[in-house]
């Protein structure tokens, strides 16, 4: 048997702060041409483990580290300064936070010099990485002028300058729009068929994913190992599993459970069967002719370009409207216009009838909520109960109500900062909600959440529609907005170019225009229809 | 100008404002403003509208620094010799004084100006490591915090409008509604640091002076000409205004 | 430098670029309150600007820290495009040996309330000697250059001393300085 390219053995990791340990006693091989996907619940020390393999820790771990891990061959810490991260590189997850420098050029000649590469090739070297990820164009521009699904390719990029023989990906579409996303996972199969690299990918949108991986490892929620196999096997033997611990199943796992089909599933939707029917609830539509919002004319421009033009668009009292579109095109500009964070450069828009800048600021904000993207912008005190109480006349029995429907009650005089990702979430959201607004403006509330959290936010947000909260929610989430979603609007650069229901939307609309794809459901009648034309 | 060395163009900038402070002939810095402002537009290729543009704020510094040293100055030793200045008639010395200090904070503008103006960040600070030994760890550690200002400053806005919808402004204080903003970025920004160190270790970087460059800098006996036409031009500018009293 | 952990630096110069962020907002207030009470306007909140040596110094506690930190927000003053220049460099080198000195005068093991005051009353009085010469104080009535003095070190001791501990405490609250020593002080009091 050949040697194995990495080998952990009894990994145990425990911070100082932590009573428990956040890895436990981890055993197993990575052999050359593995492509491995981690799959864990939020906290179980996936990051950790990047941290453990490309060797940070123990040096910069503030706890302890028992166990051996050894690359091709050697222990790890037998490694010079530096030299193990030329032979394992990592891609993290937030693009912005892993460059050090100003241009696409110097950030890949940084890698180069840390290897200590002579000046003199480092041209074709950069040259060779940037047309692996596709940015050869962009070579001598600013780095803050990419997008975020180009940032994460120059990540990429510096990183396969090392030449590393393992690479780790720490969720790397986690900050990423799918129509990004899937361009990624492209560019690395692209990688894939140009040289021979060994992948550990941590993610939780699995889907993405398939085409590439053939060997799948399961964390706990203790930071130990409970599966490492094919991922058709876990999914067979341990879905109950998975979704307790709020790990998502492939969409075409979730299609077959809700069909009720007997096992073996498949992985895909090309796979599943003929002649499942799937029950549409859709939402009941209100016809409360009473308008929430009003716009007529609304253009924001910026220096002399148009981001949004809106000529007309009316929100009636009690919608669930799904805002969609790529990232960039206008759907957060169109959001904060509505709710009067900006102002349009021209024409009107009014909210219960009342133009918005007649408005007195706070009598506004009495009535609309706003949900940012990520949670801690919003919070205002030190602790969790402070949050739900803060500027509000609520009852002390209220508060401990949506205490416990978002299941904080337990951390109420934690700060809001310590609390985990999806905590933080499920507290922005309640703090909006505990003053019954009638208009609730949500900015991907969902977006990387786990399966749990999402479960537990769309049901609140479900019960305040209930009682007749107007909501508008911005996400990529088309199995969400099939489930919830009266009304779609679809941006495209800067102009609504659909406002449907969504069963409509399916039908009609080529979603693909718009770096969108199709609920689940409705991708497997299209499959179905397909077939059928074919055959 | 560009092609300067940015270390030396930075020791000299700085020298020249040192030599300054001791200087306090108004003509003389006068007609070093006068060299610094043409050597920055000639030699630099920067757009006069640009130039005035960044040299407002400064000029507004300047003139208010006049008129509190005027209000402010120390008993003239001889107040009765008075001179008019504008509509008033003020003590000779003081408004000497006044003025040279004014002229003192402009020229130091224009110095600056020249100096960020005509140089690239990115090797400024490349240049420090190369030139003035600066540990790569400290520079490469500058850049990437850097890097976080437009970022930062974007998160700046979003925690206004954040705290707008929670209505944040209507029961608190100025000074909380600042701690307010301050804690979340800052808490914010010490999360990107860590990441990005940690990013930056990934790639292998230990911060030892033992690495190669893309990018080098060199000192040519041009960037030493520049450095004594520069401080010469001080010198010159000193005589030239004893001849004309 | 040596037990410099590459975190400490990007940390410092993060919190370089956030006090960055802080002057510029603050230079309108300072040609506001100059063109008001004359230059001992500036010295009311002079302290401000030390602000960063003392946060920086109290979270991370490792000797040099005030020093180097109010070094790299000089550094990145200029990279901002700054006012003064290269200068501010030499400037801001003054006043970060002004707050090391309070910090080195314990060996670096106290960070007592009072050592953070001291640290910003030092940095005022170097910075101020260092203005006396650039700045040109000596055409001022020399009463009126004492009572700057005097402003001038309330402020350091005021706004950057009792302030900068807020804040880092504020910090330190929100579990985002797990990773540093005053982090760490703050879960054991909190456990103890």
């Amino acid at each position: 048997m050949k040697q194995p390219l990495l080998e952990v053995d009894q990994l145990t990791v425990t911070f100082e702060e932590e009573s428990c340990s956040t890895l436990t006693d981890l055993s197993f091989t990575i052999q050359q041409g593995d492509d491995i996907l981690l799959l864990g619940p939020s906290g179980s020390g996936k990051s950790t483990l990047t941290y453990c393999l490309n060797g940070l820790y123990p040096k910069e771990l503030d706890g302890k580290m028992s166990g051996n891990i050894s690359f091709a061959g050697s222990n790890i810490e037998e490694f010079k300064s530096g030299k193990i991260n030329l032979e394992v590189g990592t891609v993290f997850q937030d693009p912005e936070t892993q460059f050090c420098m100003l241009t696409v050029e110097d950030e890949i000649a940084f890698g180069l010099e840390n290897k200590k590469i002579s000046p003199d090739l480092m041209e074709s070297e950069i040259d060779r990485v940037l047309s692996l990820v596709g940015l050869q164009h962009r070579r001598k521009d600013q780095i803050h002028t990419l997008s975020g699904g180009q940032k994460q390719k120059l990540a990429l990029a510096a990183v396969l300058a090392l030449e590393p023989r393992l690479l780790i990906l720490d969720e790397p579409t986690a900050n990423l729009d799918p129509a990004a996303s899937k361009d990624l996972v492209k560019t690395i199969r692209h990688l894939k068929e140009q040289q021979d690299i060994t992948l550990f990918i941590i993610e939780h949108n699995i889907d993405y994913w398939l085409p590439i991986i053939n060997r799948t490892m399961l964390l706990d929620r203790d930071g130990s190992l409970f599966f490492d196999g094919d991922l058709r096997e876990a999914v067979n033997l341990y879905d109950e599993e998975m979704q307790q611990r709020g790990i998502w199943l492939p969409e075409a796992v979730l299609l077959a459970k809700q069909a009720q089909l007997a096992k073996p599933w498949p992985l895909t939707i090309d796979l599943l069967p003929h002649g499942l029917q799937f029950q549409t609830e859709a939402p009941e539509i209100k016809q409360t002719k009473k308008y929430i919002v009003h716009v007529e004319n609304a253009i924001f421009r910026n220096k002399d370009k148009v981001l949004l033009d809106i000529p007309a668009l009316d929100i009636q009292q009690g919608e669930l409207i799904a805002i969609t579109g790529k990232n960039g095109s206008g759907k957060t500009l169109l959001s904060r216009l509505i709710t009067g964070l900006l102002k349009p450069t021209a024409g009107d828009i009014e909210f219960l009838g009342k133009k918005l800048r007649r408005w007195k600021t706070n009598e506004l904000y009495q009535q609309i909520g706003y949900v940012f993207q990520n949670p801690e912008h919003q919070f205002l005190t030190d602790s969790v109960y402070g949050e739900l109480a803060f500027g509000q006349t609520v009852s002390e029995e209220e508060i401990q109500k949506s205490l416990e429907e978002i299941q904080l009650a337990d951390q109420a005089d934690k700060h809001p900062f310590t609390l985990s990702q999806g905590q933080k979430r499920r507290l922005s959201v309640a703090t909006m909600l505990v003053q019954e607004p009638q208009l609730l403006v949500l900015d991907e509330p969902t977006f990387g959440q786990d399966s749990h959290t999402t479960e537990v936010l769309m049901d609140l947000i479900w019960r305040h529609h209930q009682r007749g909260c107007t909501i508008i929610m911005i996400t990529h989430d088309m199995d969400l907005v099939d489930r919830f979603a009266s009304r779609v609007l679809i941006v495209d650069q800067g102009r609504v170019v659909e406002d449907n229901y969504p069963a409509s939307i399916w039908k009609k609309t080529d979603l693909s225009d718009y770096g969108l794809s199709l609920p689940a459901k409705d991708a497997y009648y299209k499959r179905l229809q397909e077939d059928s034309l074919y055959a | 100008m560009h092609n300067i060395n940015p270390s030396i163009k930075a020791g000299t900038v700085t020298l020249a404002a040192i030599v300054i402070a001791f200087l306090f002939d108004p003509l003389a810095l006068l007609l070093y403003i006068g060299w610094t402002i043409a050597v920055t537009l000639l030699f630099g290729k920067v757009q006069i509208r640009k130039y005035l543009l960044y040299l407002l704020p400064f000029t507004l510094f300047a003139i208010g620094m006049l008129v509190s040293t005027l209000l402010f100055a120390k008993i003239p030793e001889n107040p009765s010799v008075t001179q008019q200045f504008l509509f008033w008639d003020l003590p000779r010395e003081t408004v000497q004084d006044a003025l040279a200090l004014a002229i003192r904070v402009f020229s130091y503008s224009t110095l600056s100006l020249l100096f960020v103006l005509t140089t690239d960040k990115v090797a400024f600070i490349l240049s420090l490591i190369q030139q003035c030994r600066v540990s790569p760890k400290l520079a490469y550690g500058i850049l990437a915090g850097y890097r976080f200002l437009p970022l930062l400053k974007d998160e700046l806005t979003t925690i206004r409008s954040a705290h707008l919808i929670r209505g944040a402004k209507t029961n608190t204080s100025k000074f909380s509604r600042y701690k307010q903003y301050t804690i979340p970025l800052l808490a914010s920004a010490i999360r990107k640091a860590e990441r990005t160190a940690i990013a930056m270790e990934s790639k292998g970087f230990t911060g030892e002076r033992d690495r190669t460059f893309y990018r080098t800098y060199h000192t040519s006996w041009i960037d030493w000409i520049f450095a004594a036409v520069m401080l010469g031009a001080i010198v010159l500018c000193i005589i030239v205004s004893k001849s004309f009293q | 430098m040596k037990s410099w952990r590459m975190k400490d630096i990007v940390v410092m110069a993060a919190l370089a670029v956030v006090f960055g962020i802080v002057y510029l907002l603050f230079l309108p207030v300072n040609v506001v309150m100059m063109g008001l009470i004359g230059p001992i306007g500036t010295d009311i909140i002079f302290g401000v600007w030390f602000l960063v040596s003392i946060v920086a110094a109290y979270i991370i506690q490792k000797p040099g820290v005030a020093l180097v930190s109010e070094t790299i927000a000089g550094i990145v003053e200029v990279l901002i495009g700054s006012s003064v220049g290269p200068i501010i460099i030499l400037s801001a080198i003054v006043q970060g040996l002004g707050a090391e000195a309070a910090f080195a005068i314990t060996r670096y093991r106290s960070y007592h309330v009072l050592v953070l005051m001291g640290a910003g009353v030092g940095a005022a009085i170097t910075s101020f000697i260092w203005g006396y010469f650039r700045g040109g104080f000596v055409a001022l009535d020399p009463s009126y250059v004492v009572l700057m003095l005097v402003v001038r070190i309330i402020s350091g001791a005021v706004i950057s001393g009792l302030i900068g501990k807020a804040i880092s405490e504020a910090l330190a609250k929100t579990g985002t300085l797990t990773s540093f020593p005053l982090g760490k002080t703050y879960r054991h009091r909190k456990a103890g």
